[in-house]
């Protein structure tokens, strides 16, 4: 191989434009990096010198101790927060279909689609603590937007027998549908690995699979008829309050997220996958008599699965290292510690406790966490990805 | 490098020197007079800090103060530990300072007190806490904070409610049991839409878990610190009192009826529900009533008594204290400072103004917070200053971080408010739960800053 060749002034000219930069990243990112890891082995409060205590952080986090014949965390509040951030992932897949649906609608050649981009590109400009207090006022039990408006559709649904049977049957139709298509999803994404793979299973075995399954749901949902009508009538007549209970706390951070995530950035990218698919693969699918699912199916989700596959690692990624701002401006980490997540603790270990060695220890986990599925999605994502 | 990507790269630079120039020009724009020093004095905005400001500059006006108002824990134990703190920090409750203390950050200030005679024997002794603490290396107790103000508890009153239900106005003996009746001909709902909604909550009353606590002679700690006591039967009483007053009698608004009950659409403090008329008496710490004033000419009538005497006759008060950090750079300037705030003239201030009641206890300053000829609707403070010297100040967390045990107390007490579990139950966890967390500390005291 020739070597290259490049005069003094030319590597000069290199090292003067890269050093501002060069030490913006050693001041600001490496030497903190190097300085948090180095402190994961330290007890230190800031003040005073650290001392030196080995893997006791990491055990004091991830070890357990026997407690009366169980064993127990020997920090519990740090699984719980695990969990809640783990919980939030799934807002991910959601974000993702639902991002990918809204670009194939913006992707329409309408007239004023400029203008349509532009709106559902708002909720991402307008980011930021103003969104979260205006979803907080949404949320509200008595006079949120979101339990006024379901109150008043109870009111007028569930005011006429005949109406109120008919909500409730389409409810349960609309529930059962949405379970069947979460099932049919998980068996065609198990489908395509498996095909990626090279496993031969014949297709009408899947069709079977999915059909039983959603017969089996429609089955026992309709010999549930009576207790999902008290659930709907429920849900409708005495909505329930979002951010003050357990079991609604996580959900609404979900939709939040959701509905901040549709027309982001995620979007974006999809118009651009979108328009780099080339329009000549559906002429010729056309030609074949495809249908627009099937184009869709064989067509577009695998070509812009480069995309997908962009926006779910950096989702995971953003995923674990977020909630401290949700937390912080919504619900405090409550009720009883449902939306705390291992973000919100590594901000309170740090400066609320200025445990600085117990805090880097839960950033060193999290990034070993974050490796891990990276690595994972990375590995799974390296096969079924199709570049063209 | 070619001729033409030269003349970018000093275009480049030279903007970047223009820029910086204008920042600099900009940063020293008011500089400060060399004859003059300045000095920074960290605590909230409270325009009452201006008026201690113009008198202390009148009297050394070779010294300049600035008001940084960022004078939360984080913001200055993190100027602390990059040795660039204010020159006069505040202590908002005792645990910040004795953990200031704690981590060898705070001035011994007796010298100062005898240079420029501070009267500090004159500082009520209920606020004792806020003043000394006994240093671990010499045995000695020595002056560390100076507090301006105390506020204990008091039950304010909005007349036009109790008028509207036709309810007679609160009294000063009354016991918790008494007032509960009153909430409860105050408490009322509405139909909106053919639901019953919460119009009017007869009270409203703070959570601090330690006032509960007290309230039938429980304690949250043992004296070493070394075991949570909530669970003791009189621990547990107060708060299933508490309990009460929110579950069954429902007099009290949730978190979530507050919100919805707010003026302003959703958030707004438990002031304003109660200067709305939303709420009929509110239990909250003295200094309030600085807010309410503003609502006095709105023709909001609000009338205050003391905090129910029985079954505990002990009010939680707070205060806050100022400290010089020892790496503070104008030392003697800031003592200066200090020296004016238990000075009769700046207590008048404090009193007149309504920043809680002076620190200092003597004959003409009761005289002047006795009565207010500018506010004569308060016409109650003889009997609410009783409160002073029958309140405690808060607990010490030696064993556990205070972060800690709040949130295990407030996953714990949200279960209650959910319903999920009873408050006996969880006064059970949470001791337990605390109580491991110190054993582990004891062991590991990595775990404790």
């Amino acid at each position: 191989m020739a070597k290259t060749k490049y005069n003094k002034k030319e590597i000069l000219a290199a090292w003067g434009f890269l050093t501002p930069n060069f030490i913006g990243f050693l001041i600001f990112t490496l030497i903190p990096v190097v300085f948090s890891m180095i402190m994961a082995f330290t007890n230190w409060n800031i003040f005073g010198k650290p001392t030196f205590i080995g893997f006791e952080n990491f055990i004091n986090l991830l070890g357990f101790h026997e407690e009366g014949g169980k064993q127990v965390p020997n920090d519990p509040f740090f699984w719980q927060y695990l969990y809640n951030t783990v919980y939030l992932l799934i807002g991910i897949p959601l974000g993702i279909f639902s991002s990918l649906a809204c670009a194939l609608i913006m992707n329409q050649k309408l007239k004023g689609i400029v203008f349509f981009r532009t709106i559902y590109f708002l909720p991402s400009v307008a980011g930021g603590v103003a969104m979260l207090v205006l979803w907080k006022y949404m949320f509200n039990h008595e006079i949120g937007l979101i339990n006024q408006t379901l109150r008043s559709c109870g009111a007028f649904l569930y005011g006429n027998p005949i109406l109120g049977f008919l909500t409730t049957f389409i409810g349960m139709l609309l529930w059962g549908a949405f379970l069947v298509c979460c099932i049919a999803c998980v068996v065609s994404f198990i489908k395509w690995i498996l095909d990626k793979t090279q496993a031969d299973i014949p297709e009408h075995v899947w069709n079977i699979i999915t059909i039983a399954i959603g017969a089996v749901i429609f089955i026992l949902l309709c010999c549930r008829f009576v207790t999902y009508n008290d659930i709907i009538k429920t849900f409708f007549i005495e909505p329930p309050d979002w951010l003050g209970t357990v079991a609604w706390a996580k959900p609404s951070f979900i939709i939040m997220g959701v509905w901040g995530g549709i027309g982001g950035g995620n979007m974006i990218l999809y118009l651009a996958a979108l328009s780099g698919v080339s329009a000549s693969l559906y002429e010729a699918a056309e030609i074949d008599g495809a249908n627009n699912w099937k184009k869709f199916w064989s067509i577009t989700w695998p070509m812009i699965s480069p995309t997908t596959f962009y926006i779910f690692i950096m989702g995971v990624i953003g995923g674990l290292q977020t909630g401290f701002m949700n937390a912080k401006v919504m619900t405090n980490g409550g009720p009883a510690g449902s939306t705390s997540t291992v973000e919100y603790y590594l901000f309170n270990t740090a400066f609320q406790n200025f445990n600085m060695g117990y805090a880097s220890s839960i950033a060193w986990f999290l990034f070993v966490i974050i490796l891990i599925l990276t690595l994972i999605t990375w590995k799974v994502g390296g096969q079924v990805v199709t570049y063209e | 490098m070619n001729k033409e990507s030269l003349n970018n790269f000093l275009y480049v630079l030279a903007a970047v020197a223009v820029i910086a120039l204008g920042i600099y020009l900009f940063a020293t724009q008011h500089v400060v007079p060399k004859n003059v020093t300045q000095i920074r004095w960290s605590v909230d905005n409270n325009p009452m800090r201006k008026i201690v400001i113009d008198y202390f500059e009148d009297l050394y006006p070779n010294i300049h103060v600035v008001n940084d108002p960022q004078a939360d824990m984080q913001t200055i134990l993190t100027q602390l530990a990059g040795d660039v703190p204010p020159d006069i920090i505040t202590a908002y409750d005792i645990e910040s300072f004795r953990r200031f203390q704690r981590l060898d950050q705070l001035e011994d200030l007796t010298p100062y007190v005898q240079k420029y005679n501070m009267p500090v024997n004159n500082i009520r002794k209920s606020l004792h806490e806020f003043v000394y603490i006994r240093d671990e290396k010499d045995g000695q107790e020595k002056v560390y904070g100076i507090p301006e103000n105390c506020a204990p508890f008091q039950l304010f009153y909005n007349k036009d409610v109790f008028d509207r239900f036709g309810v007679p106005y609160p009294t000063n003996d009354m016991t918790w049991d008494e007032v509960l009746e009153v909430a409860k001909k105050l408490t009322s709902d509405k139909n909106v839409n053919g639901r019953k909604v919460v119009d009017t909550k007869g009270l409203m009353v703070s959570e601090d878990v330690e006032y509960w606590v007290k309230m039938y002679g429980g304690k949250l700690f043992s004296e070493d610190g070394t075991r949570c006591l909530i669970n003791t039967p009189e621990s547990r009483k107060g708060l299933e009192y508490l309990e009460s007053l929110r579950m069954k009698d429902k007099v009290i608004p949730s978190a979530s009826d507050a919100a919805a009950m707010a003026p302003t659409g959703g958030w707004g403090g438990a002031n304003l529900l109660l200067v709305q008329g939303k709420v009929g008496m509110l239990q909250v710490g003295r200094y309030m009533i600085i807010e309410f004033r503003k609502y006095y000419p709105q023709g909001v009538r609000l009338g205050m008594v003391r905090c129910p005497k029985s079954p505990c006759p002990a009010n939680l008060c707070y205060s806050k204290t100022y400290c010089i950090p020892k790496s503070c750079r104008h030392k003697e300037e800031a003592a200066k400072f200090l020296s004016i705030i238990l000075s009769n003239e700046n207590q008048k201030n404090i009193t007149n103004y309504g920043d809680g009641w002076p620190s200092v206890d003597n004959p003409e300053l009761y005289k002047i917070a006795s009565f207010n000829p500018k506010y004569p609707d308060e016409d109650n403070n003889v009997e609410l200053m009783k409160d002073i010297e029958e309140s405690y100040t808060k607990e010490v967390f030696k064993l556990i971080n205070s972060t800690d045990f709040m949130s295990i107390w407030n996953m714990e007490v949200d279960k209650v408010w959910l319903g999920e579990q009873s408050m006996a139950q969880a006064c059970a966890n949470t001791e337990k739960r605390v109580n491991k967390i110190i054993d582990r500390n004891i062991k590991n005291p990595n775990f404790l800053n």
